[in-house]
């Protein structure tokens, strides 16, 4: 009986002890990070005594693009054996962007952090979560032109590597065969579209279920084709100094957007962006509106397949550029210990070398930024030589406030289902000044 | 008088050990539960963005404007609505499939089997596969029966895209309900029910006179676990619509998540949460008063 009661007040010790130890260690993390944060010398201490026992500085590297897996672990594995005094791990999930986005809220961000150039990414940095790189040498290792479209408030706070614009996308072959040539002016895309349906072909697939695509597709239209500035627009008619049924952009998008659309399949609501890009893989379709990021899948799909993406043709007369941002940048936290930035920093200058890029850009094949890395990629050669020759504008989205751009698609979406250009222009002159104000 | 002493110490003994069993989660509930709640309404009270060291208190202001966002009331009303066809369909079906698989007939084990595989796969995969059925599948089957309404994508207009996600819902949520509903029919005592044969009761009579007083508290439970799933729907949505088209199958927690994490209102969304918790509880109240009238043990 002693010992049935003996055994059962030891299993509670033991259930209570788990418990205790589950809540302990939390708690610990939580106060190691916020001490960290504050950059308290206890921490500091702690982490420089932990290097002075010749441990090597361990860095966490937090990618959002999941796709590069493979790749990073290939280069984080050749770093960490040429550098022994420092350990770099990977973490990089499928939902990276909500965890990443979870972790910072948490206050527990990764030493070097992949961070896409956006509303959300300026947000952090006005708030001081990544180091002041402003005048760092290793922005040297950039072109300035991407330099220049990094910087916040007279500052920069990442390393920008790549641009991610987008045009469309032809099928080569298709073209040969059939004698067609790629339109200059949006007027001669609508005519070969016409050729097109004649032909028996049908010109594009548009991915418009996947919200995004629709966002991205129509910014990316407005800030490269209609109005370089549009920007300026959107926070004119946020402060409430006019509206979008005075100004022109707007309504020029839905015209386009909705004439588009009768040049694509009959169920571009329920196609998918992967689906999208299946279809033009398979060769259902001539065309498709997508970003650089699409033709990794696309190579993915059919490593044969002959296609080139070249700039959406001028509309009303306006040279076409390419309306990016940075897509690929390396950011060092802010709450790094000295030894954590070092180490952070040296792998970033990794990053950056020949050979890594070089690597990288074989798995991401994004117009590349960076000086010592040769960029050949043949479907955004004549893109990439545009763009050389200056024709880059900036996304509209990145000095729109956080969200806006997600709340704004949907109303596309709406234009695409009931044609009703007045009522998207006065829902977004409402979405617009909500998320200015 | 010795021996009820002797009684009682050991009676206090065991409500000490069964005390000391239940704290370790009577602590982790807390934890993890009851201090979420508590730091949740906190949160809600302020203009926090989810990651800035400055922050104001502003009271009430997260949930007056959480009733008066058009976004918000259009999601909850969605919600309500899809809850209510989730209920109803769910619980039919699931009725209707656990009286006949309650049956004896071959292959009985292998197909009560069957119907439960939906329930071990994720949401979000079921969500994918079935996103590629509505875009392949479907629509080939549509043109080549000529159902106008099956020809393209269910889940691309915004009047049939509720119900593309109710079904894959409907699908995978029975599983449980009619496990749950199977083991609650075991319980109707076989004498009553060839009592009601003997004295002339159709099957009709037998079900809804005899099982289903037997039914009403498992219904309860499901009913509860329901309307929880309607209210809290994401996964589905996440993966078949992303709340598309147009915002025709925006939920409150895919609202939620769009301003917690794209747009940084966490205080606001923590508010709009607070509101969507209160509204369920206070749904599952109104059920569970409503179905313990009616249980007849």
């Amino acid at each position: 009986m002693l010992r049935k009661k003996l055994f059962l007040a030891g299993m509670a010790a033991a259930m209570g002890a788990l418990a205790c130890t589950g809540c302990g260690s939390g708690s610990t993390t939580s106060e190691t990070a916020a001490a960290k944060q504050e950059g308290t010398e206890a921490a500091a201490g702690e982490e420089v005594s932990s290097g002075n026992s010749g441990k090597a500085v361990e860095i966490e590297f937090f990618s959002l693009k999941p796709e590069a897996m493979d790749c990073y672990e290939s280069l984080i594995n050749r770093f960490n054996e040429e550098n022994p005094d420092v350990h770099v791990t990977l973490t990089s999930t499928s939902d990276a962007q909500t965890v990443f986005l979870t972790r910072v809220s948490t206050n527990d961000i990764p030493e070097l952090c992949y961070v896409y150039y956006n509303a959300t990414y300026i947000e952090f940095e006005k708030e001081g979560l990544f180091e002041d790189l402003t005048g760092d040498p290793i922005l040297d290792l950039v072109d300035k032109s991407i330099q220049d479209m990094a910087y916040v408030d007279d500052s920069i706070y990442c390393v920008p590597v790549t641009l991610s614009p987008a045009g469309i996308y032809y099928n080569v072959d298709l073209f040969e065969e059939k004698g067609y040539t790629y339109p200059q002016t949006y007027e001669e895309l609508i005519a070969l579209c016409e050729q097109m349906k004649a032909d028996g072909i049908t010109p594009f697939a548009f991915s418009d279920k996947t919200v995004s695509t629709i966002g991205q597709r129509a910014e990316r239209l407005l800030g490269g084709n209609i109005n370089y500035q549009v920007a300026d627009k959107f926070a004119e008619v946020g402060a409430g100094n006019t509206s979008w049924t005075q100004e022109p952009e707007l309504r020029r998008l839905a015209e386009v957007e909705l004439e588009l659309h009768q040049y694509c399949q009959d169920d571009f609501l329920g196609t998918a962006h992967e689906d999208a890009i299946a279809m033009f893989v398979n060769q259902e379709v001539a065309m498709i509106y997508s970003g650089t990021w699409a033709a990794t899948t696309i190579n993915d799909g059919e490593p044969d397949f002959r296609y080139e993406m070249l700039s959406f043709p001028a509309i009303d007369g306006v040279t076409p550029y390419a309306c990016t941002n940075p897509d690929t940048c390396y950011a060092i936290s802010s709450a790094c210990t000295e030894e954590e930035r070092d180490g952070a920093y040296r792998f970033m200058e990794f990053l950056l070398s020949q050979e890594a890029m070089e690597e990288w850009l074989q798995t991401d094949l994004s117009p590349n930024m960076a000086v010592n890395a040769e960029y050949d990629v043949d479907c955004f050669s004549t893109l990439t030589k545009e763009m050389n020759e200056g024709a880059i504008s900036l996304l509209p989205s990145v000095s729109q406030p956080a969200g806006f751009r997600n709340s704004w698609q949907v109303l596309i979406q709406q234009l695409l289902i009931d044609q009703d250009i007045d009522a998207f222009l006065q829902a977004s002159d409402e979405v617009t000044m909500e998320y200015y104000n | 008088m010795k021996k009820n002493n002797g009684k009682s110490r050991l009676g206090r003994e065991k409500y000490i050990t069964y005390l000391l069993f239940a704290l370790p989660g009577f602590l982790l509930y807390l934890c993890f539960f009851v201090s979420p709640l508590f730091l949740g309404v906190y949160y809600s009270l302020l203009d926090w963005n989810g990651f800035s060291k400055n922050y104001n208190f502003i009271g009430l202001k997260n949930y007056v404007k959480a009733f008066s966002n058009n976004d918000f009331r259009r999601a909850i009303l969605f919600n309500i609505r899809y809850s209510i066809m989730l209920i109803i369909l769910v619980i039919a079906i699931s009725l209707f499939l656990s009286v006949i698989l309650n049956r004896n007939f071959r292959f009985r084990t292998f197909v009560r089997s069957v119907f439960f595989m939906p329930a071990v796969l994720s949401m979000l995969t079921v969500g994918l596969i079935f996103s590629e059925i509505y875009f392949r599948a479907l629509p080939a089957f549509g043109q080549l029966t000529g159902i106008p309404a099956l020809s393209a994508n269910i889940l691309s207009s915004k009047t049939t895209a509720i119900f593309g996600v109710l079904f894959v819902h409907v699908w995978q949520g029975v599983a449980i309900p009619t496990v749950l509903l199977m083991s609650a029919l075991q319980t109707v005592p076989s004498e009553i029910l060839e009592s009601s044969l003997i004295d002339g009761a159709n099957r009709w009579q037998q079900f809804w006179k005899i099982m289903m007083p037997f039914l009403v508290p498992t219904l309860g439970v499901i009913l509860v676990l329901l309307l929880r799933d309607g209210l809290t729907l994401f996964d589905y949505v996440y993966g078949l619509t992303e709340g598309g088209p147009g915002g025709a199958t925006r939920t409150i927690t895919l609202l939620i998540y769009q301003q917690g994490f794209e747009e940084w209102n966490f205080s606001f969304a923590i508010a709009e949460s607070l509101i969507l918790s209160v509204l369920l509880a206070s749904l599952s109240l109104v059920q569970i008063t409503f179905t313990q009238k009616k249980q007849i043990y």
